[in-house]
């Protein structure tokens, strides 16, 4: 071989070895997390954050939270409706009136409270008017978390304003097509249809994942619930060095995450914070750690643009070095158990019912409809003997759920007409009208 | 142009009158059982993607809290990993080896069918169509289409074998209901995903890989939540830093008044009887808009 084949065979295999390392190019992250400033600069100690050790019985404590809530948002709960319940596994207590509705978790301390007259609801004399804005919500926002303060359910300086999140419930409507029709309906704009500021919690420069205050404006600024992921905590005087750089936890995180490697790895944050597993479980301390929030999409073969799309995963590096083990957690234990036990098998053969549910439609009254009571129950407890049931509105045509239902309503031959049981009796209609 | 606000404000009155009818009616129409299909998959090495370790914990928490709180639903199947398929959720009267008249869309199995997976997305949304995406490989299928593949609840005359009974959905994935798209992806313009069922719920973004927010979904009915109250309630929390998410949920009804009122009331505590819309009706949709795919 002459130097010139040398050459040619040496560049060749060069080609070859950039050729191959392009194809198994491993997972394109995009890092588009820009630290708030709010936080400050990023710590290089960290003090540890423990529950605060409660002193009494644990639906105690919950119960006086929810009711400190309830003072603090002056909400009075209606004392005769009032009822408190705790569920099977002792973990989450509800405190209720006709109106309102607290739950309690009760491992951790979050709350949620609920005004169900305007939660995800649009008042009628609201219909028309905008949803607040943001600027708006923060200011009530910022009042509701002083008075919170007061009730010593917060820390508002752990409550910083200036990241708050607003969101807001949208909706509309629409036709839809009818059997055989052409082209796409002209759909409007969803209408915001109220405000949500959601502000995050954070300790000693650190955000607490999933930690933070959650509140809903009606658009009149009423409150309609109010979301505390709060845990009573405290740190510790004892300041632990962190163990490793941003840069450092992002060339673990991207060699440890199993990422396939043709992804492209959207993270939406990369963050030193206080992790927080779960609104659900108690805890010893919360985490330090730089916490990876991503997600994936992987491209589908021959589909150009298009991606299988991940929800949005998790990742933990922990931060400093501390020794403690964390509680194991009562749910995730009751869902191991069930996973164990629970039949996921798929059957040789399957034979499904015939009959839906529309098919075994019960009869209803009308509402409107006045008659003897006794007449009433003869009629529902014997639905065969009175005319009309058992047919379809036009019994000559098939059966059509919205368009020839059957007759199941309760009514009089003639509505407009008072009862009679010989000229105007019961039957039952299709419809009440 | 089919429907503007102005007209929807026009019929207010008479909206409001019907939705208190119809909250005097609704107890009445109430049905007994009522049963439950499930699918998850956590595992996605074999199909491509991201492994998602949460997924079938979420499905997991669901089941027992309908155990726990909702006593007229019972089970109906539940699948995992390599034993849950794509054909199951594909139009058997439509596509070549589509299986949802056994499963998920079958009579006496799936009024409520629950998906916790992967979802895809395009780099151009909305496109107009969306695919559960599974992790196991099944006959060499890895994805159920929506538009095309997918026909959910058909009765009467709709077509597609009129033999469906599914009355609520949950896609619990990514980009499963992308605001600009449902026309196309739920409706029935084409026709899409459901034909008599009531309603759907999804998510307009990336929800978290949560393990207990269909749990907190069925929660929120116990507490006496309107399905799209609790849904919405349930789907928008993130419990992680830097992380929201935009739960979407879509009702159809015979027409504008039906709509509303199945979307403002329906709940799995006392699902309707009658089938909703068909083809033709109207469809209300409310999401938490915390951004999109």
């Amino acid at each position: 071989m002459n130097n010139e084949s040398r050459s040619l065979l040496w560049l060749g295999l060069v080609g070859m070895f950039l050729g191959g390392s392009a194809c198994e190019r491993g997972p394109q992250f995009e890092y588009s997390y820009k630290r708030p400033a709010a936080l400050g600069p990023a710590p290089d100690s960290i003090a540890l954050v423990l529950p605060v050790a409660a002193t009494g019985e644990v639906q105690a404590i919950g119960e006086r939270r929810a009711r400190s809530l309830a003072q603090a948002l002056g909400i009075r709960l209606e004392p005769r409706s009032t009822a408190r319940q705790v569920d099977r596994w002792g973990e989450i207590l509800r405190i209720r009136d006709d109106r309102h509705r607290l739950k309690v978790y009760l491992p951790s301390g979050m709350i949620e409270f609920r005004d169900t007259r305007l939660y995800n609801l649009t008042l009628a004399d609201e219909e028309r008017m905008p949803a607040l804005t943001s600027d708006s919500a923060v200011a009530r926002a910022r009042a509701v978390i002083r008075r919170l303060q007061e009730a010593g359910l917060v820390r508002e300086d752990q409550l910083p304003l200036t990241i708050a999140h607003v969101s807001h419930r949208k909706e509309q409507g629409v036709r839809g097509a009818r059997q055989g029709e052409q082209g796409r309906p002209q759909i409007m704009p969803a209408n915001a249809a109220d405000t949500r500021v959601f502000v995050p919690r954070v300790i000693d420069g650190l955000g607490v994942s999933g930690n933070g205050v959650r509140i809903t404006f009606t658009k009149t600024g009423a409150i309609a619930g109010v979301d505390l992921l709060w845990r009573d905590v405290s740190s510790t005087r004892q300041r632990l060095p962190v163990r490793l750089s941003l840069g450092e936890a992002r060339a673990q995180f991207e060699r440890s995450a199993r990422i396939p490697g043709d992804a492209v790895v959207d993270v939406l944050a990369d963050e030193l914070v206080y992790f927080d597993p779960s609104t659900r479980d108690a805890v010893a301390f919360l985490e330090p750690g730089y916490l990876f929030v991503y997600r994936v999409r992987v491209p589908i073969k021959d589909q150009p643009n298009r991606f299988r799309v991940s929800k949005v995963l998790h990742w933990l590096i922990p931060a400093v070095d501390h020794g403690r083990q964390q509680l194991p957690s009562a749910r995730a234990a009751r869902i191991a158990e069930f996973r164990s036990r629970v039949d996921t098998t798929r059957p040789s053969s399957v034979e499904p019912s015939k009959q839906t549910e529309e098919d075994e439609l019960p009869a209803a009254v009308c509402p409107d409809l006045r008659a003897p009571r006794a007449a009433l129950q003869v009629a529902l407890n014997e639905p065969e003997i009175v005319p009309g049931w058992g047919m379809l509105a036009d019994n000559a045509a098939p059966f059509d759920a919205v368009r020839n239902p059957s007759r199941r309503m309760l009514g009089l031959r003639t509505s407009t007409a008072p009862f009679h049981p010989q000229t105007n009796p019961l039957v039952y209609r299709a419809t009440c009208k | 142009m089919l429907t503007t606000r102005a007209s929807l404000r026009d019929g207010r009155s008479w909206v409001t009158t019907t939705l208190l009818l119809c909250g005097l009616l609704i107890p009445s129409l109430a049905s007994a059982q009522r049963e439950w299909a499930v699918e998850c998959d956590e595992n996605y090495s074999q199909c491509g993607g991201s492994n998602l370790p949460n997924s079938c914990d979420n499905t997991d928490g669901m089941i027992l809290e309908i155990g726990s709180s909702l006593s007229i639903w019972t089970r109906g199947w539940y699948f995992t990993e390599a034993s849950a398929w794509p054909q199951d959720w594909r139009e058997a009267d439509a596509v070549s080896g589509g299986l949802d008249n056994p499963y998920m869309d079958a009579i006496g199995r799936g009024d409520l069918s629950v998906w916790s997976g992967h979802g895809t997305g395009g780099s151009n949304e909305p496109n107009g169509t969306w695919d559960m995406a599974f992790g196991h490989r099944h006959n060499g299928a890895c994805y159920t289409t929506s538009p095309n593949q997918m026909k959910f609840g058909e009765q009467s005359s709709d077509g597609f074998g009129n033999n469906g009974d599914n009355e609520y959905v949950v896609m619990d994935a990514s980009c499963s209901a992308i605001e600009g798209e449902l026309d196309q992806v739920w409706e029935n313009w084409g026709p899409g995903i459901l034909m008599r069922s009531h309603q759907g719920m999804a998510f307009h973004n990336s929800p978290d890989d949560s393990d207990d927010r269909l749990e907190e979904f069925i929660e929120n009915i116990d507490d006496g939540d309107s399905n799209r109250s609790a849904w919405l309630d349930a789907g928008e929390a993130c419990f992680l830093w830097w992380c929201w998410n935009s739960p979407m949920v879509i009702t159809f009804g015979g027409n504008q008044a039906d709509a509303l009122s199945r979307h403002y009331n329906e709940t799995l505590r006392s699902p309707r009887s009658d089938a909703s819309s068909g083809w033709g009706g109207h469809y209300y949709w409310s999401f938490v808009d915390n951004g999109s795919c």
